[in-house]
């Protein structure tokens, strides 16, 4: 599984690399990269490889847009549904569509959202039409993008496109594939943010030796690197073992809290050992912990995804 | 156990295993310190061994149990989860595969068997009071005399030494070599040879865990010598990278969760927010540690170099331990530190755990020297001191 992960993360770094066409249309560049076709025919383990390979890359890349959300879309059957319009998904489960208030990543960019609505007896996924709903406020964020805040104090018309047990089904593993991908997206943003640092430390002399070369440096960056090492290695894991489903909404959790953590705290490190450099908005590092603190935040932050973890941890000696 | 599918035969060896060791595993054996009685490290490793499994790496050519990688690891995790007591780590762990790599069979016939069952204890003789972490400074000197080599200096913190019956001594046989590690040698040395004195050293943790041993122009015979002269540096590295191996196990941080939860269940601490908050952000930690493990395993299962992780496996396994032993005396807070907990069936040792667990991030090459080999030989840094 992790020669798909590896495959795949390099196919789609070369592809990111020129990301004009994606920064034009992510939706239309999805389906030329032949990722829907892929994630059609891939089994579930083989899915959650694919998508995590990509979200590897595009933190690596440090490429916004909903391509994870519609490789998660795709992998669920709900592309189909959504047809070439889908650009942001709100996998959270809700009661009802007129006591809450939606917040869509890249809701900028969507003609529909994708939403999970009911409770646990009767769920279903819905699109809904922007252009019909009111009052959407777009929240800018730290990376560029902006957060879709949706106040829904009265109903808003949907079109539901699956319901019952596979809408129930579809919303977990849509859920489940967008926590995986965005924790694959923080990690490659922390080795990215870890490759600028260690290139910088290894050409800025100071005192008359690279930067490199001071002990307390060297260390700091050890330690970044470690944590992103395990990162990487339970990133790794949870993708082989994403057949074994009782576990895996657990594992997601674990996995997004740590990334969350390391990436902000590896990206916030970053920007201390640039020096000025680091704080200046124009240099390499600065993207690096903005993305960070944006995809940190999304579904489920580092504090609240231990939570969530702690209400149903892993039995380690079961 | 997490990251590892059993096949049908792994599922069968892990049950025999927790069999085996219900009926074999003395409850007075379970759970305790890390640091045991001699007299419980001889019998348990004695019942292992006539079981055939105190030396499940070692080849079966050799007299061990020849496992794949999954058996081994299936022992390992079924050991922990019984709260076996360790096998004695330096002569099975480290000398036994120095012995097999570089002994010659003489050597090998001599030493392996008595390894294997027990009757033979080993120590390490590497550090001295002038050389710890710059371990190519040492000065202990090993002169020919005909068939002998006369050894004279100190070896210290060496660990079990006042129970052990041999040591393998890390003995300086060239004076002038450079660069200076080129002019070290391997010793076999019976401590009971004349002109060795072993003197304890208490632990901070209250005990005699390690000790100096002085050697006063002791006559070692030729023969002891461990490899070729001056090749004793090599010889080294081989047993350091199986005791890095060692010691990036999560093993005793599992067990060490293990008794957090226990404790702080017991005492009530276990449901206060902040505690189950620290509890589950270690957990966390762990589980990574198990996936990086794993991850390590199959690269040694399909023969490619784990140089890269070694290292970073020894970090977190030892200061997540430390971290662990942390909350262990906030679990246990309502009864002060005490040095001993009574759990059903057992006793634990609060303060001691917390104290003895300080050794982990110093022994085995500190924490500090990995992070200098991490910043030098995986991130490409300049080596510096």
């Amino acid at each position: 599984m992790n020669d798909i992960v590896t495959g795949f993360a390099d196919a789609a770094a070369d592809w990111l690399a020129d990301a004009k066409a994606y920064a034009a249309d992510p939706v239309a560049a999805l389906q030329a990269f032949g990722l829907a076709q892929a994630m059609a025919e891939a089994t579930p383990a083989e899915q959650a490889a694919i998508a995590s390979a990509v979200g590897l890359a595009m933190g690596e890349a440090l490429a916004t847009g909903p391509l994870i959300e519609a490789v998660a879309a795709e992998a669920c059957g709900l592309a189909g549904g959504a047809g070439a319009t889908l650009a942001a998904i709100d996998p959270q489960h809700r009661d009802s569509m007129d006591d809450a208030s939606l917040r869509v990543p890249y809701a900028d960019l969507a003609q529909h959202f994708l939403v999970a609505v009911g409770n646990e007896r009767a769920r279903s996924l819905a699109l809904v039409d922007v252009s019909v709903l009111r009052g959407m406020r777009l929240v800018a964020q730290a990376d560029g993008t902006a957060l879709g805040h949706v106040p829904l104090e009265a109903p808003v018309p949907l079109r539901q496109i699956l319901g019952g047990t596979d809408a129930r089904a579809a919303a977990a593993q849509l859920g489940d594939l967008l926590l995986l991908s965005t924790s694959a997206r923080l990690i490659g943003v922390s080795a990215r943010c870890l490759r600028v640092a260690r290139e910088h430390l290894g050409t800025r002399v100071q005192f008359g030796k690279t930067l490199s070369a001071f002990q307390v440096l060297q260390h700091g960056v050890v330690d970044a690197h470690i944590d992103v090492t395990l990162a990487r290695s339970l990133l790794e894991r949870v993708v082989d073992d994403w057949a074994i489903v009782a576990q895996r909404r657990t594992l997601l959790m674990a996995l997004k809290s740590h990334a969350s953590g390391a990436a902000r705290a590896t990206c916030r490190k970053g920007v201390q050992w640039m020096g000025a450099m680091g704080f200046a908005d124009e240099g390499p590092v600065s993207p690096c912990l903005k993305h960070a603190l944006v995809l940190a935040a999304r579904y489920g932050g580092e504090a609240r995804c231990r939570s969530a973890y702690r209400d149903d941890p892993i039995d380690l000696f079961a | 156990m997490l990251f590892s599918r059993d096949t049908d035969e792994g599922r069968a060896f892990r049950a025999e295993v927790r069999n085996w060791l219900a009926q074999a595993l003395p409850a007075a054996y379970r759970h305790h310190l890390q640091v045991l009685d001699p007299a419980i490290l001889r019998d348990w490793q004695r019942r292992l061994h006539a079981r055939g499994w105190v030396a499940p790496a070692w080849p079966k050519a050799f007299g061990g149990m020849g496992g794949s990688i999954d058996e081994q690891l299936i022992l390992l995790e079924e050991l922990a989860r019984a709260g076996a007591p360790p096998v004695l780590p330096t002569g099975v762990n480290l000398l036994g595969h120095a012995l097999m790599a570089f002994g010659t069979p003489e050597q090998q016939a001599r030493h392996l068997p008595a390894i294997l069952d027990g009757s033979v204890f080993w120590a390490q003789g590497y550090s001295e009071p002038g050389a710890g972490s710059d371990l190519a400074s040492l000065r202990t000197a090993a002169i020919e005399d005909g068939d002998h080599y006369v050894v004279t200096g100190e070896k210290i913190w060496s660990s079990f030494a006042h129970f052990c019956d041999w040591i393998f001594a890390l003995v300086r046989t060239d004076p002038d070599a450079k660069p200076r590690h080129a002019g070290i040698s391997m010793l076999l040395i019976d401590l009971r040879s004349p002109g060795i004195t072993v003197r304890p050293i208490r632990t901070i943790a209250g005990r005699d865990e390690f000790a100096s041993v002085v050697f006063d122009r002791v006559r070692v015979p030729r023969e002891n010598l461990l490899g070729a002269k001056n090749d004793g540096w090599r010889v080294a590295n081989h047993v350091l990278v199986f005791e890095r191996l060692a010691n990036g196990s999560p093993r005793h941080a599992l067990s060490m969760w293990r008794k957090v939860r226990d404790v702080a269940e017991r005492t009530g601490v276990a449901s206060e927010h902040a505690f189950a908050d620290r509890l589950a952000a270690l957990e966390i930690r762990l589980l990574a540690h198990l996936a990086l493990y794993r991850h390590a395993v199959e690269r040694v299962k399909h023969e490619a170099s784990i140089d890269d992780i070694a290292p970073v496996m020894k970090i977190v396994s030892t200061e997540l331990l430390q971290a662990l032993t942390e909350l262990l005396l906030d679990a246990g807070e309502p009864h002060g530190a005490p040095m001993a907990f009574d759990l059903p069936g057992r006793s634990l040792e609060l303060a001691g755990e917390y104290l003895l667990a300080r050794r982990t991030t110093i022994f085995g090459g500190s924490n500090e020297i990995q992070r200098n080999i991490i910043a030098n030989r995986v991130l490409g840094f300049p080596r510096v001191y």
